[in-house]
């Protein structure tokens, strides 16, 4: 090999490392979240954010909720929090993390006109959006009378084994809607007794529930409506119902991490989740909004009174044994 | 000869009047890295499982050995490997022998076909699997159901069987490679001879050619075996869904579901204590079986071997070797590209279905994909750099200088070899969160250090290797000339092993650029590697982007391999 093509490889090699690690230029502010929001919808958030504030740099962690309060148990022991701010899961999360004195009380100016049972009344937290979970189904394999339109139509032997959800130890949407299922007088143990009954598959990720549908490995399952929405825009053969008799609404909250040394790059972003501005981004990624000033193509007021509602309080109670009886029942 | 070295080399440093001389401080030096990157986590992993508060503690061991899931855990691994390994040594064994030995056209492009599985990371070999042949959605299984109109799959990929299937396209090569270099090395006219006293061919393959293969078989097999058993890849991606579990897969499990907590991280290294248990088990029951009939024969000049016609096998042969290069090179590259061009997973494969929004998204949208591949080129670059270093370092004093205790080194450093990288990784997070007061959890520089653990070995062979080729006397007539130990050196053996350290890099480079294993338990926030990336995107059901970035990591590879084929191929030429 001659010595000018070695030295070209040497220096190529270099210049990877160089830009490898470089960062650019040095920001006046930093600030973090973590979030169990998928990666396209962050990263669009960061693009606006971004514009609108260039001096602060956002930087975001995000993982099922799961992992995020794997992370969170994990950076606590070892003595910091990486995040200034934590949008995952459902309230019962808040609660504990209220408890364990882990969140910063903050009023912000956007979150005025947001509806009072979608805050904290302490206002350490405040939804920052909302998510139904419902039915999903694939529309090239699932079509006229077995389209499914309440839960019950989940008991369909058409669907035997060929329906799925996922599990909720892993996801906090699903946990919020197995709470909200098995917490209803209507419903409770027994219908996911009939699920199984009916061979409900389990799988690791509510993307992947989804995503399973538009594949044609399952005809239905238990969905969240944003995911299957943004996969059906994208041109899965997918339909999400809103099940007639409720669905299980999970109101992400946003809240600030106590002693943040980034307090005002934090406020400034919490604010931006809740402006108008940034509840749009979320609707243009198709996730519901907690401002009831922005227009939608469904009714979400009719949804909301139709809610099948958890009691947050007993779920965080019962959440270990839930889970528990859940594996017990549908794991073996 | 041996004794007036040893004596030259004792005036030498009265001459020079230091107390240490270069060898010594290289010696001290090998032996202080190798103890903090591979003994150290090895230790913490011990000293975790069976102490608690410095009282010996082996009820926890005790208490995991007798699980039911954890010796289902097991038994899948033991079953898997068993299998892997059988299966996969016969499919290397026969194309090895069927290209070295018979007149099979397209040799030489067969022969760099047949190794291009072994740079195909493994876990997107298992994705794209999974694409195919997913009981329901799998598009081969799809196309089955349509020509036969029921809902009965050809074939379920999330079974023993297919992860099985699916490790044994990734890990023959190991024997192919193994017995085709052993196939051209061997003396052709043992063969000859027996022919011409009348054997006829199966005869002397049973008598002559396979006696003659078979440490080179052992060696392959036993390089499967150890892969097998400790691969974490494959078994995750086609296996969690069904709730199929290996011991590496079941290790990662409890770390992950008990929320990171000391105690799961405890539970992870019991099991891991088992694992590494098994492996040597196996690894000692393998020795027994293959080294009965040791035949050391093989160092024949390389004459050309006569080749076995095949007549009217020859066309049927070449249309299986393509059939198989086929269905384990280029079907699960085509599916890993083509679904990542789709727009949605689930649309068929047409072009009007087609997009390149998810590479541009990888490329230029998606933080974590953008930082997953800088975080990979950092690491892959600086763990080859280093432990290229180190392991040359460590390799010249093993082979040259050559110091009382060298075994320690050795052993020291090829262990992580046969260690599995979940192991390791266990240990490292055991040693470096803040056990020992340094705290590197969630950092780059955790994976790093286990990463430059991990591929030690790699540089450690490659670089004795090529230090072995180079004469004692080159050295000893520079000192003679008067030059220092350290000039010598760096003037005179250096330069001569250069080339073969470049090879030591890309050696690293590359597996650094796919691994998955040990950043999966290591990495932060900031520091997804392109392997942790890919499997986090699959896993959250994102398919169309995984693919997409597995594409781009593959190309990545490949242009690599490339440049790691330029520079061995010029350096065999000179």
């Amino acid at each position: 090999m001659s010595k000018m093509r070695k030295i070209i490889l040497v220096l190529c090699l270099l210049s990877l490392l160089v830009a490898s690690v470089v960062v650019q230029g040095a920001p006046k502010m930093n600030v973090m979240l973590y979030s169990s929001m998928k990666d396209s919808q962050l990263s669009a958030l960061q693009k606006g954010f971004s514009k609108k504030y260039p001096n602060i740099v956002f930087d975001y962690y995000t993982a099922g909720t799961g992992k995020v309060l794997t992370k969170l148990t994990t950076e606590q022991q070892a003595g910091g929090i990486c995040a200034d701010l934590i949008w995952v899961g459902d309230p019962t999360n808040y609660i504990e993390f209220k408890r364990q004195g882990l969140l910063m009380q903050y009023v912000s100016p956007e979150a005025k006109t947001i509806a009072p049972s979608l805050k904290d009344k302490d206002n350490y937290f405040c939804g920052a959006r909302i998510v139904g979970v419902g039915i999903v189904y694939n529309t090239n394999l699932v079509k006229g009378n077995d389209i499914p339109k309440d839960w019950d139509d989940l008991f369909n032997p058409r669907f035997k084994s060929y329906v799925c959800m996922t599990d909720p130890t892993f996801a906090g949407t699903t946990l919020y809607a197995v709470a909200a299922l098995t917490q209803s007088e209507k419903y409770g143990w027994n219908f996911m007794k009939k699920l199984k009954a009916n061979d409900i598959k389990l799988v690791k990720g509510s993307s992947d529930a989804v995503n399973k549908v538009g594949a044609g490995e399952y005809d239905v399952s238990i969905g969240v409506d944003y995911i299957a929405k943004d996969k059906a825009k994208q041109g899965s053969p997918l339909n999400f119902v809103y099940p007639a008799s409720g669905t299980p609404l999970v109101t992400s909250p946003v809240a600030i991490v106590k002693g943040t040394k980034n307090l005002e790059a934090a406020k400034l972003l919490y604010d931006y989740i809740l402006s108008l501005e940034g509840q749009q981004v979320l609707v243009d990624a198709n996730t519901t909004p907690v401002r009831s000033e922005i227009e939608l193509d469904i009714d979400i007021n009719t949804i909301i009174k139709n809610v099948l509602p958890v009691d947050d309080e007993r779920l965080i109670i019962e959440k270990d044994e839930m889970l528990k009886k859940f594996d017990e029942l549908m794991k073996k | 000869m041996r004794t007036s070295k040893l004596r030259g080399k004792n005036e030498l440093r009265k001459l020079d009047g230091f107390k240490f001389d270069t060898g010594q401080i290289l010696l001290i030096i090998s032996v202080a890295i190798l103890i903090v990157t591979v003994a150290l986590p090895m230790l913490m992993i011990i000293y975790n499982v069976f102490f608690y508060k410095w009282s010996f503690d082996w009820k926890l061991f005790a208490q995991m050995l007798t699980d039911p899931d954890n010796l289902m855990a097991m038994w899948n691994t033991i079953k898997i490997a068993f299998f892997v390994t059988a299966l996969g040594t016969l499919v290397g064994l026969f194309f090895a022998w069927l290209i070295g030995r018979s007149d099979i056209p397209l040799k030489g492009l067969m022969k760099s076909l047949f190794v291009v599985p072994y740079m195909f990371p493994p876990f997107i070999g298992a994705m794209a699997w999974g694409l195919l042949l997913s009981p329901r959605s799998g598009y081969i299984n799809k196309l089955f159901m349509s020509l036969t109109g029921g809902r009965t799959p050809l074939f379920n990929i999330n079974s023993l069987a297919g992860i099985v299937f699916v490790e044994i396209c990734y890990y023959f090569p190991f024997v192919f490679i193994q017995v085709s270099s052993a196939l051209e090395r061997m003396d052709p006219t043992l063969e000859e001879s027996a022919r011409i006293a009348g054997a006829n061919q199966m005869t002397v393959i049973r008598k002559i050619t396979m006696p003659l293969v078979v440490p080179a078989i052992a060696a392959g097999a036993m390089l499967i075996l150890i892969s097998s058993l400790s691969h974490f890849g494959v078994p995750a991606i086609l296996g969690f869904s069904r709730n199929i579990f290996t011991l590496p897969t079941k290790i990662y499990e409890l770390i992950y579901r008990s929320a990171g907590s000391f105690e799961g991280i405890r539970r992870g290294a019991s099991l891991s204590v088992l694992l590494v248990i098994v492996v040597v088990l196996a690894l000692a029951l393998q020795r027994r079986l293959l080294q009965a009939g040791h035949y050391d024969i093989i160092r024949g000049k390389s004459m050309r071997p006569m080749l076995i016609k095949l007549r009217r096998f020859k066309i049927p042969m070449l249309v299986i070797c393509l059939l198989f290069l086929g269905i384990i090179v280029v079907l699960p590259l085509f599916i890993i590209f083509a679904v990542g061009f789709l727009k949605a997973y689930g649309l068929p494969l047409k072009l009007e279905n087609m997009t390149v929004e998810n590479f541009k998204n990888v490329l230029f949208v998606s933080k974590m994909a953008r930082d997953a591949i800088k975080n990979s080129f950092f690491l892959s670059i600086s763990a080859g750099i280093i432990t290229m270093l180190v392991g040359t370092m460590i390799a010249y004093v093993i082979v040259k200088i050559k110091p009382k205790g060298k075994g320690i080194l050795e052993v020291l450093g090829l262990l992580p070899y046969s260690i599995p990288g979940i192991v390791l990784a266990v240990g490292v997070i055991l040693t470096w969160s803040g056990a020992l007061h340094i705290n590197l959890y969630n950092s780059i520089w955790i994976i790093l250090i286990a990463y430059i653990a991990r591929y030690m070995a790699f540089s450690l062979k490659s670089a004795s290797a090529s230090l072995e080729q180079v004469h004692n006397s080159l050295e000893e007539a520079s000192r003679s000339c008067g030059a220092s130990h350290f000039e010598s050196l760096l003037d005179v053996t250096m330069p001569l092993i250069r080339p073969g350290m470049v090879a030591g890099f890309f050696l690293i480079f590359l597996p650094s650029m796919r691994e998955l294993t040990t950043s999966l338990l290591l990495y932060g926030p900031f520091t997804r590697t392109l392997g942790v990336a890919i499997y986090s995107i699959n896993e959250e059901g994102n398919t169309v982007q995984a693919c997409a970035l597995a594409g781009v990591t593959i190309l990545i590879i490949i242009a690599g391999e490339f440049i790691l084929r330029l520079i061995t191929r010029e350096r065999k030429g000179r």
